[in-house]
């Protein structure tokens, strides 16, 4: 069941059309990348399905509920990270999220409770008496994704929520991520660091100019989109037999030799590729591995969209 | 020191802002208005040649302190916006690091500030030439006033320009800057003229009589100019007017001076927070508190979780935003009291208007007026901008608070905040009244305005807040609507009656265009005795004020939310 509908949405800002009949549908419990170069639409469509952005035409529903008819009860069900934001000045952690506990109309038996959950998850615990202004950029994303979970959310909405974090930082955001998608949750996250949505989203967007490019199932775009296959090969005796037994075999091209390590692109089947790798291992090479390499979000994000702003 | 300005600064600044259309609308706001003053006082043609002289004059006066009154508003905010604004939006280290030197860009930053409002002097000057063609003016005195004008504006964007370069925060840079040219014009006569005024009047010292009339021509910029309107600088006062321009002279360098030297400090220093931990203990707090300052509520106290009733927008602004901890609240009390105690005892003690009281207890309520109209707009003035500022926005409407939740919650606070200065100042007045027991219902219709004032700046800088997303501009259109209603309204009044009625009905209307304004009715209930009803006409203007902030309250929630609960 789709959470999150798109249909035309539409946003624009005098001449630019920022978000273009843009048509998306993200089923319940999926982790789902938004991506896309800079200006591409990916905040404007996250700003208006956070009610913060109305759209110029179409319709936008999450959990069903239109965006424009019934913001109050959208923000109930979605919590919204946005890609810059601050913090009061003088509030200690706590008081943060108590402070936004009962605008989310938190009731006061229940919100120390929550505030402690939230904690826990976003491993602040130990920081809850300290003064959030002057915390580090990692532990501000920690503490504005805490204070998104406060209301237990359905969908989440975050936008670059690992931008501008050192490397340590990004795990622990992505592995809080996988967290809560293990905890039921959907979310839509845009993000340029794209080898870190290939490793949590089971489902992309690809966005340029406004306009959905490619979405769906992140392994099917990825095969769908490539027409090679890349296969890497090592073997540690027989390397020239090797070498003839791939240059006799049709489908298989520009096979590059580096010693006895091959690397080659198929457009052969699989059946067909294990049939070479059998017909190496009877002529007597030694095969040490035999791996079709992996295609990356990086390929499918510079097959897909054309650059230029 | 290089001081050719950065031009690439002031074409960034000055010729976008001149370029726009908003300036465009300004200087032929003046233009007009200027001009449809002239008209209208233009003498009839079979005048004597005094009278003709006598409207050139006021035609000068009334365009001079126009003039004067846009530049007190409007230049020192525009000044202390200018490098703080660069160091919020974090393009004070590009400039810092590019090879503009730091003189030049002080240089071009003063320009931009001043630029628009010279540009308005000199669009005005044609209109005083025609004067002189006429009769009642000449060119020194024009000369004068435009270089006298021109001093003032460049002394306020000075002290505007330190305060931005001080201050690290749009909204104190703001109000320090307003905060300086106020003290600018009145601290020369607190500190100096006040004694030499006490021993001379007071207590006959004869050398320094007549002192205090140069000193305040040399030390008060705008009585150098009320002199030069009234043509007295032919006679023995153009001495005085020629030191007192050096002296303006030398303050306006010297907070040129210490603004670039407090810009040359790399803003990349971070703020240092002290990670105080909150205190559980109540002995520990107890201790505090009969230590100095004396706590009522201790900053490090660990504070309650908002009750489910209240509201959590004005819990937080009380808490932690307006005026930052429970204990301000108090040091504010503290402060103001015996502040506008020393108010008391000078003007209704040492009876500065002489025996009649009712002067002396109304120099007194309009001290505490302009104190508490010159805090209360900024109180909330920057309600909504901070949040704009601060990054905060999205997620505070993203919570499930409603437009009216968030708008009064920081109204309710902007109100509570105010209360140390009302409760001073009502205070005060209990001996007072005590003292002056006669004019008891004088005193309580005086502090009954005093409500008012505060209520109507409160909501009038709410407004602002929501029909601008930068606190500077909020502060400019705060202050200016303050202006309006507490002295815009009666002037305008006045002059609509002048010109709209013959004589025989402007004198009974001009005595009730008072009432326009708070002020301006607790002035005329207090010393026009002879106007039949005065007292209601004081109760109905101040109800009309309190259902003025009443609406401007309700139009704040609706602004807010058809405009800011969605970007546009």
């Amino acid at each position: 069941m789709a959470i999150i509908e798109t249909h035309d949405l539409t946003k624009e800002f005098g001449k630019l059309t920022a978000v273009d009949h843009l048509n998306l549908s993200i089923e319940e419990r999926d982790i789902f990348g938004f991506i896309g170069p800079n200006g591409a639409g990916k905040t404007t469509t996250l700003r208006i399905l956070s009610t913060l952005l109305r759209p110029t035409s179409g319709q936008a529903r999450v959990a069903g509920i239109d965006v424009t008819k019934k913001p109050y009860e959208i923000k109930k069900v979605v919590g919204f990270m946005p890609d810059s934001f601050g913090v009061y000045d003088g509030m200690r952690l706590r008081e943060y999220l108590d402070f936004f506990g009962a605008a989310y109309k938190i009731p006061g038996r229940k919100r120390k409770a929550i505030i402690d959950d939230v904690l826990a998850l976003t491993d602040l615990a130990s920081k809850a008496d300290d003064f959030v202004s002057a915390f580090s950029r990692g532990m501000k994303q920690r503490c504005c994704l805490a204070k998104t979970l406060l209301h237990d959310p359905q969908v989440l909405l975050l936008d670059e929520p690992a931008s501008g974090l050192d490397p340590r930082a990004r795990i622990e955001v992505r592995e809080l991520l996988k967290t809560l998608r293990d905890m039921g949750k959907t979310i839509l996250i845009s993000s340029h660091i794209l080898s870190e949505l290939g490793d949590m989203c089971n489902k992309i967007g690809i966005i340029e100019h406004g306009q959905l490019l490619a979405h769906g199932d992140y392994r099917e775009i990825l095969s769908g989109l490539r027409m090679e296959r890349e296969i890497r090969l090592r073997v540690l005796e027989g390397a020239d037999r090797a070498a003839e037994i791939l240059a006799e075999t049709p489908g298989l091209n520009n096979v590059d030799r580096s010693g006895n390590e091959f690397h080659f692109e198929s457009t052969i089947v699989r059946e067909a590729l294990a049939d070479v790798l059998h017909r190496l291992i009877q002529s007597g090479v030694k095969v040490l591995f035999f791996e079709e390499e992996e295609g990356t979000l990086e390929d499918v994000f510079l097959h897909v969209t054309k650059g230029g702003i | 020191m290089r001081v050719f300005p950065s031009y690439a600064l002031v074409k960034r600044e000055l010729i976008t802002t001149l370029r726009s259309n908003r300036a465009l609308l300004w200087l032929m706001a003046l233009f007009l208005g200027v001009t449809s003053v002239e008209v209208n006082s233009w003498p009839a043609p079979n005048l004597p040649l005094i009278y003709m002289g006598d409207a050139s004059q006021k035609i000068l006066e009334f365009v001079t302190w126009t003039l004067l009154t846009g530049c007190v508003l409007f230049v020192p905010a525009l000044a202390a916006g200018s490098v703080v604004s660069e160091r919020e939006q974090r393009t004070f280290d590009l400039l810092h690091m590019s090879l503009v030197r730091p003189s030049a860009v002080l240089f071009a930053k003063l320009i931009n500030a001043v630029g628009l409002y010279l540009f308005a002097l000199a669009a005005s000057l044609p209109v005083f030439a025609v004067l002189m063609s006429s009769v009642g003016l000449d060119q020194l005195q024009l000369a004068l006033v435009a270089a006298q004008l021109t001093l003032i504006c460049m002394c306020c964007a000075s002290i505007g320009l330190l305060s931005s370069c001080l201050f690290r925060r749009s909204f104190l840079a703001t109000y320090g800057g307003y905060a300086g040219v106020v003290l600018w014009l009145i601290l020369p006569s607190i500190v100096i003229l006040f004694p030499v005024w006490l021993l001379a009047q007071g207590f006959g010292v004869p050398c320094l009589r007549g002192v205090d009339d140069e000193l305040s021509i040399i030390l008060c910029a705008p009585v150098a100019l009320a002199v030069i309107l009234q043509g007295r600088y032919y006679v023995s006062e153009f001495g005085a007017i020629c030191v007192g321009f050096a002296f303006n002279a030398a303050l306006c360098i010297g907070c040129l001076y210490l603004a670039l030297r407090f810009m040359k400090r790399t803003s990349a220093e971070p703020t240092r927070i002290e990670q105080e931990k909150p205190i559980d203990d109540p002995a520990v707090l107890l201790a505090r508190r009969k230590r100095f300052p004396y706590y009522l509520i201790d900053p490090l106290r660990r504070k309650n979780p908002i009750e489910d009733a209240a509201n959590p927008m004005r819990v937080r602004e009380l808490r932690w935003g307006l005026l930052n901890r429970g204990s301000v609240l108090v040091r504010v009390f503290y402060c103001v009291l015996p502040v506008y105690a020393f108010a008391a005892i000078i003007c209704v003690g040492f009876s500065v208007h002489g025996r009649y009281p009712v002067p002396n207890l109304l120099t007194w309520l309009g001290f505490e007026m302009v104190l508490l109209v010159s805090v209360a707009p900024a109180m909330l003035a920057n309600a909504v901008t901070k949040e704009y500022e601060l990054g905060n926005i999205d997620m505070l409407r993203m919570t499930l608070l409603s437009p009216k939740e968030i708008v009064m919650g920081k109204a309710a606070a902007g109100f509570i905040s105010l209360a140390p200065v009302l409760a001073a100042a009502f205070i005060v007045a209990l001996p007072v009244a005590i003292w002056q027991r006669t004019h008891w219902v004088f005193l309580a219709a005086g502090h009954g305005a005093l409500l008012v004032c505060g209520a109507v700046s409160l909501a009038l800088g709410l407004l602002a807040s929501m029909l601008t997303r930068r606190t500077v501009a909020s502060l400019i259109l705060g202050y200016s609507m303050a202006f309006t209603a507490f002295a815009g309204l009666w002037i305008i009044g006045v002059t609509f009656v002048a010109w709209a009625l013959d004589a025989h009905a402007t004198f009974g209307l001009a005595r009730m265009a008072p009432f326009l304004s708070p002020i301006g009715g607790i002035i005329a209930y207090g010393l026009d005795v002879r106007l039949e009803n005065r007292g209601s006409y004081l109760c109905a203007s101040l109800i009309a004020f309190v259902l003025l902030a009443y609406g401007l309250l309700k139009a704040s929630v609706w602004i807010f939310a058809r405009k800011r609960m969605h970007d546009q």
